[in-house]
This record gives C-alpha cells, structure tokens and sequence, in this order.
C-alpha cells in the first residue's frame, strides 16, 4: 500500500521547489554526504535523470546513528551511492517545510504521514520521475544498501522482485 | 487476521456508545476551490478553534488564493453558521495559526508570516490591524487565553545558537494587539541548541504553564517550565520520561526513542494535562502518550498512555488537547479501520477523561469513513460542548476539504 501512496504523489513530488529551511536540526544525515531535501532533489533527479535514494530519519534515532555509523562510513557505499543517486534526507520530527508538486506545501513531519514513516531509519529508492523503486526499513548494513545498489542501479527491478534477486544469488 | 477484524467490527461500536456523545452533522467551512487546494490545521499547540462565551473562532491556512494564507471564520452564539470569513495573514506566506478566545465575542489569532510571528484582534465586526510580536526567524507560535480575556503568546526564535522560546502577554488596545511586555526568554539557550513547538495554558492562580520540543540532548526531550506575568520562568522539569535507547542499541552517543508536538490545557477545576506524540514502543509508531498535574503545572505525574488498545497496532498522528467543564478531550487521527482499505485513509478518534483515566477511545461518527479525516483540533465551551474541526481528503495526496462539528455529552 505504501508503494501504492508513493507511486501517489510522486509524479508531484518530482516538480517541487527548493525547500524553505527553518529548522536547525542537528542529528541527521551522515557526515560528507550532500543529502538535500526531497523535493529538491526530485528536481536536480528530474534534470540529471537519475534515480533518487531517499533517507528518513530522526533527531537523536539510535537506528539511525548505527547506520550512519556502520553503513554510510563504509567507502564501497559511499562510492556507489554517490556516484548513483541523488540523495535525499528528510526527518521525521522536522517543522521544515517543502512544496510537493501538487502545490501543497507541507512540513518534513506531514511528507513523514503521507509516508507512513512509522519508525526510522526508512529507505526509498525512486526513478528520477519519483516513482517508487523499492523501499528498506530500518537498519541496513553497507551489504544490504550494496545490494540495493545492485538491484536498482542494474536495473533489476525491471524484471524481478527484491526477493527473486537475492534468491538468485544478487 | 481475520479474527481480529471480526474483533475490531465487534468491539468499536460498544466503544463509540460508552464514549457517551452525540455529535452534530457536520459543516463545511469554506467553499470547494476549482482544482482543489489544499487546508492545513498545522501548528504549535494545535489551537486552530476557540470556544469562548459569545461564539467559536476557527482558524487554519489554505492557499486557494495561490499562496499559503491565514483564515478564519467566527461564529456567534445567535447564528446558525459561520457566516463571516476573513484572511488574517498579508504577507507573501503564512503558516501555523493558533487562536484564542479573549473574552465574549473576543478573538485572538497569531501566526507564522515571512519569518515573523504576527497578532490580530477578531470579533463581529472582523479582525483589527496586523501587529508583528517578533520578528528575524520567528514561528511556531502558540497562544494561551482564558476566560477573563488573559492572552499570553509563546513562539520560537533563531537564535545564532540555535532557536529559543520566547513570551509575552499581550493586551487589546481599542482593536489592536499590543506587547503588554517585553518579551522573555522562556528558558537559557546556552545549552539549549533547540527549544521548538511550545504549548501554553494559563493555570487558575495566574501562572502561565508553557512546555516544548527541547533538543539539547542530541535527541528530543519535552519540558515545562511556568511564570506569573511580569516575573521570570521557573527552572525547566522534564516532561516524558521515555529517553533512552533500547539496551542493544547502547551507542556511545546521546540518542532517544523519539517525542514531538507537546500540547497542554486546563480544566475548569483548574487541573492541566498534556499529552503528545511518543514513539517509545517503536514498532508501531508514534503513540499517544500523556501526564497529569494536579498542582498547576508545577509538576507531573506519571507519563500513561492515552488511546486504548484497539489503537495499539497503529501509528497515531496530530494528537490535540481541550480542557473544559467536567475534564479533558484528546483528539488523533489513526487508520485503526484502515485496514484492507488501500486509500489508506485514517479517521478522527476521541478520548475523554473525566477522572485518572481515559476513556475508551472513540472514532468519531462524523469524520471517519472513507478517505482521510484528520489533523484534527478540539476546544471545549463553558457547558462542557466539544468543538471539533479536521481535515478531510480522499487520499493522502488529495485535496483538502475543512470541517467543524460540535458534540454533546450524553449522560
């Protein structure tokens, strides 16, 4: 269902505009990465044509900090998810506010409802339309998001499931 | 899976007769835009509608004018409707109102407007002149008003810190609103990186009791302080009691479960509550949570859930608080009907707590259903009236539609 939502709003998403920052959060994205907000990077997605990862996360998340920690520190993930994506950051507890492509103009904790973010971190990996791909909740290791890597940046989506690629070995 | 539907299609109708009340059919507050737009109920305190002794004020922003815009609508006692609507905001944006009743057929509003925080007078003759309470990156703010016409605001602030809460209490002059003072810091930014969100409620002994987001942990944390007008907040106290990450998540750095969007009220016995969004038990998502005073505000007592157990396997969102004649009203929205339902809507549920606890949760008959009701806020009237407005859309994504209603106790 929440592919069903995504698959929602993300043709309005993808025509946003720069986010307002209001909200001097501080936990967050790892550090050295250049996550922007999602609409933002729907847009900069959009032009480039190439596919979006988006991370939702929290101030002060344990699951986070541990995938930040353990995953986003590791060069072959940095490397890849660079090279790959446009990324996308948004918190779930945030009043920061952006505009969807249906006009609406909401905060990170409202993108957060229409989400069903319901615990954090969340993963999303979308088309550069905004399109959802495949989504991953809660901790991933620098194996896991490799994988995703693979199956999204390959193409593989197209053709199997995220469970038929593992099974044939990823 | 099956079982606990027929469980759910079982119990929530006993649930809705216990809860006890009759609510009226519901009225639309502004009229269907051509392309649809979209409302919001969206602020600190969630103080979008007042019920004061000469009528109700409702206030919200929308963009049908092609911007985000400030509105309200009152309605007074005599009428049948609202018939009279009017834009507070004048800016290029506006977000966040919050109002107050300041005495019978007396309004006040405040909002988010081009990084100030903004004031207008309301009543039936419409809303006096714009006056600016705080400027250079303010928002977020609140208001707390009670029933001899008493209104004090609280918003936040940047600082080059970080961003801080600052009060005032504010006075009427012929139609305007005016600072009554200096504004006041509500607690030291010097380790408070983060102070956000805050909430208001005046106590019967003439305290203002304000509580907020606080992120000087490295995590959120909510806290309250209180101050007789003219005077200085006392030494901040802990609100939620949840802080500390599960054992095998024990990283070496400063983190939490997660708490947001604090809200606080009194009733007429002079008791406050607040209640707020808590994800502790974090597999199903944000919860709501709540803490008693029995002493003004001047401490809590122990953290306790406030929705039942049909609610458990749910997030909830946009939590809202009223305090009136005879207790409390909590409000939510959840999708705890939603399942199988690939809208995935959600509805508005209510609580009531009359004695220590609440009651049995509520989904209220008239904003419930198809499609999504929510983001709803309460208010309750001097005979104990439950005012209702929320948000209604067929989806998620879709435009918005804003509705009131009103409900009675049944005894």
């Amino acid at each position: 269902m929440l592919n069903r939502l995504l698959f929602r709003i993300a043709p309005f998403v993808c025509l946003a505009l720069l986010a307002n920052v209001v909200d001097p959060a501080f936990a967050g994205p790892p550090q050295g990465w250049d996550f922007m907000p999602l609409d933002k990077a729907l847009k900069v997605a959009a032009k480039e044509e190439r596919r979006v990862f988006l991370y939702f996360g929290r101030h002060g998340c344990p699951s986070c900090e541990k995938t930040n920690r353990d995953s986003f520190s590791d060069p072959r993930v940095i490397e890849h998810y660079k090279k790959h994506f446009v990324l996308a950051y948004g918190d779930s507890e945030s009043g920061k506010r952006l505009r969807l492509g249906t006009g609406e103009r909401i905060t990170e904790m409202e993108l957060g409802v229409k989400l069903k973010v319901f615990g954090t971190p969340f993963f999303y990996f979308m088309e550069p339309s905004g399109k959802p791909i495949v989504r991953a909740p809660g901790y991933q290791s620098a194996e896991e998001f490799l994988l995703f890597d693979r199956y999204v940046n390959g193409g593989h989506y197209k053709e199997k499931t995220l469970a038929e690629f593992r099974a044939a070995g990823a | 899976m099956k079982y606990l539907i027929a469980v759910f299609a079982f119990c929530l109708p006993v649930a809705a007769e216990s809860a006890g009340w009759r609510f009226e059919q519901p009225q639309e507050l502004t009229p269907q835009g051509v392309g649809g737009h979209f409302h919001h109920l969206d602020g600190a305190g969630r103080r979008h509608v007042a019920a004061g002794t000469g009528g109700i004020a409702v206030t919200w922003e929308d963009d049908h004018s092609g911007a985000p815009q400030v509105y309200v609508v009152i309605r007074l006692n005599e009428s049948n409707g609202f018939p009279a609507r009017y834009q507070l905001s004048n800016g290029e944006e506006a977000y966040e109102p919050a109002i107050v009743s300041a005495g019978p057929g007396r309004w006040l509003a405040a909002w988010e407007q081009d990084e100030n925080v903004v004031a207008r007078f309301i009543d039936a003759e419409g809303p006096g002149p714009a006056t600016v309470l705080a400027e250079d990156g303010a928002r977020q703010v609140t208001l707390a008003g009670d029933d001899a016409g008493q209104v004090a605001a609280v918003w936040a602030r940047d600082r080059s810190a970080g961003q801080l809460l600052e009060s005032a209490s504010l006075r009427i002059a012929g139609r305007a609103v005016e600072l009554a003072e200096l504004a006041v810091s509500v607690a030291p930014l010097q380790s408070h990186a983060y102070q956000g969100y805050p909430t208001a409620t005046w106590v019967p002994d003439g305290r203002l009791v304000v509580a907020w987001e606080d992120r000087r942990a490295g995590h959120t944390r909510l806290f309250y302080s209180s101050r007789k007008t003219g005077g200085a907040f006392v030494a901040e106290r802990q609100l939620n009691e949840h802080n500390e990450p599960p054992p095998d998540e024990a990283l070496d750095v400063r983190l939490g479960s997660g708490v947001m969007r604090v809200m606080l009220s009194t009733d007429t016995g002079g008791n406050v509550r607040a209640i707020w969004l808590d994800k502790r038990d974090a597999a199903s998502g944000y919860a709501v949570w709540g803490a008693a005073s029995a002493d003004g505000g001047r401490s809590f007592g122990t953290n306790a859930i406030v929705q039942d157990d049909l609610g458990s396997a749910v997030a909830q969102w946009h939590a809202a608080l009223a305090g009136g004649p005879g207790g409390f009203v909590a409000a939510w929205d959840d999708t705890r009907e939603a399942w199988g339902d690939e809208s995935e809507s959600g509805d508005v549920i209510i609580s009531a707590q009359e004695d220590a606890s609440w009651s049995a949760d509520l989904v209220v008959p008239v904003a419930s259903g198809e499609g999504y009701q929510g983001s709803p806020a309460v208010a309750l009237d001097q005979n104990g009236v439950l005012h209702l407005v929320w948000i209604s859309r067929e989806d998620l994504s879709a435009p918005t539609r804003l509705f009131y209603t009103r409900a009675h106790r049944e005894h």
